[in-house]
């Protein structure tokens, strides 16, 4: 482990730790890995997951101390500027995510748009098909013998209803004079 | 989504552990290695963690602990031994009772969980 100690020393030298101090904690871990080893521990057993990184372990013990007077460099800085371009990456992806979401959500809202069917009755047949051609509905109208002559006496769905866009609105005309009544259905729209 | 258990497990050491070294020395002074086998005593691994030496640093830094050179049993270059100040102690005691009301309201959350797994 002298190998990892050495890393040490010159990352602590590198943060501007004392050279009083570096031999301290250099002195200090090395009469802790020794005293494993002859115990029969591993360095991990010391170290845990830091025996594989004597950059990183030397930089946080010494920050975490308050003896370093310099930031970290490349190891930190490496680690920070790929934290930051993950973060980047995983935002645009998030981003991404979310347009597609909202914009299928705006798809499926503007194909499921309900429109408030108008109430159509006493309209001439004429003004009742326009009202309704105007809100976006097809228009089927049936005429049945009654009187008065060409007004609206009933229409479904009733008004007040809502329906999808684009739904047909039938409406029932009193005009047919002739004796036997008729059924006779036209479209329009 | 769930964390790992190995991630759930560091997350839950990491925010312990100045306790658990606090405790290591509650009772009798010790040098790094010593405070390792101590908690490894007690059941308390910490391969595959950060090392202890980071979070003893941020202990003395902040006053938790006294440090001072003496020989060890084993012999060998006199070892930097760690011992509670007191105001060590105190945040001992006030660490203490904090993991004792997380721990006693989680098992409140958890105790319902039927945990039973049918194969």
């Amino acid at each position: 482990m002298s190998s990892f100690i050495e890393q040490c020393r010159r990352e602590w030298k590198r943060l501007g730790v004392t050279d009083s101090v570096a031999e301290e904690m250099a002195t200090d871990l090395a009469a802790d890995l020794q005293e494993a080893k002859a115990e029969g521990a591993s360095p991990e057993d010391v170290l845990g997951a830091d025996a594989g990184d004597p950059r990183v372990f030397a930089a946080s013990w010494a920050i975490e101390r308050g003896v370093a007077t310099r930031q970290p460099k490349s190891g930190f800085r490496r680690h920070s500027l790929l934290i930051v371009v993950a973060v980047a990456v995983t935002l645009l992806a998030v981003s991404a995510f979310l347009s597609l979401i909202a914009f299928g959500q705006f798809r499926s809202a503007k194909s499921a748009v309900t429109v408030t069917v108008p109430n159509l009755l006493a309209y001439k047949q004429g003004q009742a098909a326009n009202i309704a051609l105007s809100y976006g509905f097809m228009v089927t109208t049936v005429t049945q013998k009654g009187s008065p002559d060409g007004f609206v006496f009933a229409q479904s769905p009733i008004g007040g209803t809502s329906v999808p866009r684009r739904s047909t609105v039938t409406i029932y005309v009193n005009a047919c004079r002739k004796p036997d009544g008729c059924y006779k259905h036209h479209s329009v729209g | 989504m769930t964390v790992s258990d190995s991630t759930r497990r560091s997350q839950l050491l990491r925010g312990v552990l100045d306790l658990c070294l606090l405790a290591a020395i509650a009772d009798e002074p010790a040098y790094g290695y010593e405070m390792s086998k101590r908690l490894r005593a007690r059941g308390l691994l910490i391969v595959g963690e950060g090392s202890i030496y980071p979070v003893l640093g941020r202990l003395e830094r902040d006053g938790l602990v006294e440090t001072y050179r003496a020989a060890s049993d084993g012999g060998g270059p006199p070892r930097k031994y760690f011992r509670l100040s007191s105001e060590g102690r105190r945040a001992l005691e006030r660490g203490l009772n904090e993991w004792k009301n997380a721990r006693d309201a989680i098992d409140v959350a958890l105790g319902p969980i039927n945990t039973e797994v049918k194969l």
